[in-house]
């Protein structure tokens, strides 16, 4: 079984956040996965995605964590968030957001750079995939 | 001891330029607090035209998005108006990819801003004008 390279556990607290977003941003560059401009991208959507896990999934309960880690595919980078929450999420059936709705986005941002996302009702784990350079040219995984 | 405030408030002519100065990052831990600064200023402020200045930011998310739509509407319900200014090209991809380069006038910088902010308004205020003389 492929070990991931970066993995870290966090409280369902939005205060700690940044200090995992960080690490696994300083992880996907030492491995040549990011580079220059693109880590503002990576950071963009490793915190969408947590802060979807902390404050919807796992609705900031400080007895709920949420693990990060990250997994060299070779062709692509595997990133998971598995969170402790209730309920379903199909990241693939969120419909597109109109101009005037004030939520949504952080999705679409996701979708816009990784070249696949799925979130697993029975792990609770939302996977995102994503190749060299998607972070400049975009994965957009929902073409 | 007083916490430093996110945003600094400048009055020029018609506009008030407010400039996020004490953080680079506006991300899901500190937007409530920007939203927070902003909102209480419109609130004693109705009728504000507002030039949020990002010159300093140089990263962040959606949650930021989400509190600038609120802002926005909380100038337009008090008479007032929003616009945006010296977004970096990595901010402007994020309006652009989620499409609220639509929604917001985003100017280059705060000295080309707040002129053809001004311009804009004196032009809406005589179209305005110019529509109610019309019947």
């Amino acid at each position: 079984m492929n070990r991931p390279f970066y993995s870290i556990t966090i409280p369902s607290n939005l205060e700690v956040m940044p200090e995992a977003v960080g690490g696994a941003v300083a992880s996907l560059a030492e491995h040549g996965w990011i580079e220059g401009e693109e880590e503002f991208y990576a950071r963009l959507c490793l915190e969408e995605a947590l802060v979807n896990a902390i404050t919807h999934a796992n609705r900031e309960d400080p007895g709920r964590s949420v693990q990060l880690q990250l997994y060299d595919e070779g062709a692509e980078c595997r990133i998971e968030v598995r969170d402790e929450g209730q309920g379903e999420f199909w990241p693939e059936a969120v419909p597109e957001p109109d101009l005037a709705q004030l939520r949504g986005r952080g999705l679409k941002l996701i979708k816009h750079f990784m070249n696949q996302v799925a979130y697993s009702q029975e792990d609770r784990v939302l996977t995102m995939k994503f190749r060299h350079k998607a972070f400049t040219n975009g994965g957009n995984c929902d073409d | 001891m007083t916490k430093t405030p996110l945003v600094d408030f400048e009055q020029r002519g018609e506009i008030c330029v407010a400039t996020i100065r004490a953080v680079k990052v506006l991300d899901a831990v500190n937007v409530s607090e920007f939203g927070r600064e902003i909102l209480d200023y419109v609130e004693k402020h109705p009728e504000t035209h507002l030039l949020i200045n990002f010159c300093h930011v140089h990263y962040l998310s959606s949650a930021v998005l989400t509190e600038l739509l609120r802002i926005k509407d909380a100038l337009e319900g008090s008479k007032g108006s929003l616009r945006l200014c010296a977004v970096n090209k990595d901010i402007h991809r994020v309006f652009e990819i989620t499409n609220l380069d639509k929604v917001f006038v985003i100017y280059d910088d705060v000295q080309s801003g707040v002129p053809r902010y001004e311009r804009g308004l004196k032009f809406e205020a005589e179209d305005e004008s110019w529509t109610k003389g019309g019947g």
